[in-house]
């Protein structure tokens, strides 16, 4: 996943992101009521890859108009398949207000630009404030819910993931073996405390050795540091289709393998938009920290 | 006498390349013993000193001493070749033509299909560069001339690698423009020297073993030719390793510009201006310069490290201009 959102660009797309503020705008907080949900929106475009997904999964397809492009590469979407035959936007003011739309979805750190260009044009925008720790991925999928007009979907699926953690959580107590490790991303980035990639490592029962090293949000680290640190296990994130990038190749540096640290690999399919999956991720790595 | 001295200026940049060589692999990051290192190697122990030394900064250490050696000394035969003080890979487009060939090779998937594709496509892109530098300017032709050659091929090169760059599939490619005409050393690792190495080594061996030519066409491509050379064979060897050298060089570490400018010139007057004398000690000259560089860069931010060719560059532009201004008199 951190290795779309050291993208300046894609950071844009992600409901995990690379920001670490603390504070969250009003809009995710479940007190805070969409206006205008007396209409049913018919028409909804979003503009942001993870938000894509919830819209997949939440909305008939009749009812969204079109989804972002990246949604349908399947190098970063995990449900590229799902968009076959809905128009695909680039985010551009010249893709969307042609479609006329009544619901524009756009992430908090969509392009400013094109969100105050279609708020000008009185199109309705909401932008949402990506998660930042578990707590805030159900108040968020609640949010979308209402917004799109199913809340008792988003219930359902927030319930559900509410009882995994809670299953989980209860496995946890019973593992007593801590393992050190970094979540090592591209361009040599290790993820530290305030992310939600932390607190996924700490549900696992993993240590997060960045937090030894006072590292807070994302921070590139060098190699030599990180070997030295003697992480036993590397989290990586990995695709199955893969385009060469140098930011890729960090992750790819021999050293990593050396003295006995194990390399853990997580699919796109668990690392690109974790919300709705955020339980698969965590029974991944504990299944394979349980191995090592 | 004159013997002697290029005899003692070479072991003495040979020691100078040894010593920034073993500081390059001590200096880090991090405090290891090389020592230790040694130690573990030697016992088959694997350790964090093993690991770090050998699998994290000797092949840095290695490819600054390659890639270094063939600026240095591609620049020496281009200025001898060209018989214009101003020819270097970087200024005349050459090592972004290599860079063009590596960028499409590598960000399309080819590359991964076999080893030698990368080398291959980027030697392939300098050879291309080298060639319409030539036909556009000429043996011997105005400084002007061949600098202005350059500059467009420069142009050219630089926007087709970002035109490239954009269409890439992966979406860190732009970005990653810096590393391509900057150049870099960071995160490097042994399989990068593996793939750039073997023709490296070739092209130093046409380009070294082309002095004597240099030495005769330093007075005359008529006189070359009633010494006995072939200048046509001749030039198309020096072409070839010139290539090698540069397209292998680009593609594991990008454009390192002025190397090949700065080295010859400082180290001219030491071996009497003779351009086939040049070769040997430029390469020399320019694995120094290069390994110096780099462990200047690491030494400034850890993580995000100032590219290698911003250093150089900051080095060589001064040099550059100081040249014009020297040359000045002779172009008009």
């Amino acid at each position: 996943m951190r290795s779309l959102i050291s993208l300046v660009a894609i950071a844009a797309l992600l409901f995990m992101s690379a920001a670490r503020a603390s504070e969250h705008p009003s809009q995710v907080s479940p007190q805070a009521s969409p206006q205008q949900l007396s209409s049913l929106s018919e028409k909804i475009v979003s503009i942001n890859l993870c938000l894509d997904g919830l819209l997949l999964a939440l909305v008939a397809r009749s009812r969204i108009d079109s989804v972002y492009y990246l949604s349908a590469n399947p190098q970063f979407s995990p449900f590229a398949e799902q968009t076959k035959g809905l128009f695909l936007n680039r985010g551009l003011a010249e893709d969307i207000v042609p479609r006329n739309p009544d619901l524009i979805l756009a992430g908090e750190f969509s392009s400013a630009e094109l969100v105050t260009l279609l708020k000008q044009l009185k199109f309705r925008v909401e932008v949402l404030a990506l998660p930042r720790s578990i707590a805030d991925i159900t108040a968020h999928i609640r949010y979308f819910g209402k917004l799109v007009g199913n809340a008792s979907g988003a219930e359902v699926m927030a319930q559900s993931i509410e009882h995994q953690l809670l299953l989980l959580n209860a496995e946890q107590r019973k593992q007593a073996r801590q393992i050190n490790a970094f979540w090592y991303s591209s361009n040599g980035v290790v993820v530290g405390a305030e992310t939600l990639e932390n607190e996924l490592m700490q549900h696992a029962g993993i240590h997060n050795l960045a937090l030894d090293k006072n590292i807070i949000g994302f921070k590139q680290m060098d190699l030599e540091e990180l070997i030295l640190a003697r992480p036993q296990v590397i989290i990586v994130e990995s695709s199955d289709i893969e385009a060469f990038s140098l930011a890729r190749e960090y992750i790819k540096h021999p050293a990593l393998q050396k003295n006995n640290t194990r390399i853990i690999a997580l699919p796109s399919s668990l690392s690109v938009c974790s919300a709705p999956v955020l339980a698969d991720v965590i029974k991944e790595l504990r299944t394979q920290v349980k191995e090592f | 006498m004159q013997k002697n001295t290029f005899l003692y200026l070479n072991i003495s940049l040979l020691l100078a390349v040894a010593m920034a060589f073993l500081a390059s692999l001590s200096i880090g990051n991090q405090a290891i013993s090389i020592l230790q290192a040694i130690k573990d190697l030697y016992q088959g122990n694997e350790s964090l000193h093993q690991t770090v030394v050998w699998d994290i900064r000797l092949p840095r250490v290695l490819l600054a001493l390659l890639v270094g050696g063939s600026l240095g000394l591609a620049g020496a035969a281009m200025q001898g070749l060209l018989r214009n003080p101003l020819a270097e890979p970087g200024i005349l487009g050459v090592a972004s033509g290599a860079a063009l060939g590596a960028v499409i090779v590598l960000y399309f998937g080819f590359a991964a299909s076999a080893w030698y594709w990368l080398p291959g496509a980027a030697i392939a892109g300098a050879f291309v560069a080298l060639l319409l530098v030539y036909l556009l300017a000429g043996s011997g032709s105005s400084v002007l001339s061949l600098i202005l050659a350059g500059v467009a091929i420069n142009a050219i090169t630089g926007a087709m690698i970002a035109v490239a760059l954009n269409f890439a599939p992966s979406l860190f490619a732009l970005q990653e423009i810096v590393f391509w005409l900057m150049g870099s050393l960071a995160n490097r690792n042994i399989h990068h020297v593996y793939i750039a190495a073997p023709f490296i080594f070739i092209g130093w061996f046409l380009l070294l073993s082309r002095y004597r030519f240099l030495n005769a066409l330093s007075l005359g491509e008529e006189t070359a030719t009633s010494l006995g050379f072939h200048p046509q064979r001749e030039r198309n060897i020096l072409f070839v390793g010139l290539a090698l050298c540069v397209g292998a060089s680009v593609a594991v570490s990008g454009s390192i510009g002025f190397v090949g400018l700065v080295v010859p010139h400082l180290l001219r007057p030491l071996v009497g201006y003779k351009p086939g004398r040049l070769l040997l000690v430029s390469a020399l000259g320019g694995a120094l310069l290069v390994l110096l560089a780099d462990i200047f860069v690491r030494q400034l931010d850890v993580a995000r490290e100032l590219k290698l060719g911003v250093v150089t560059s900051l080095l060589g532009g001064p040099f550059f201009l100081m040249l014009i201004l020297k040359t000045r008199s002779r172009w008009i």
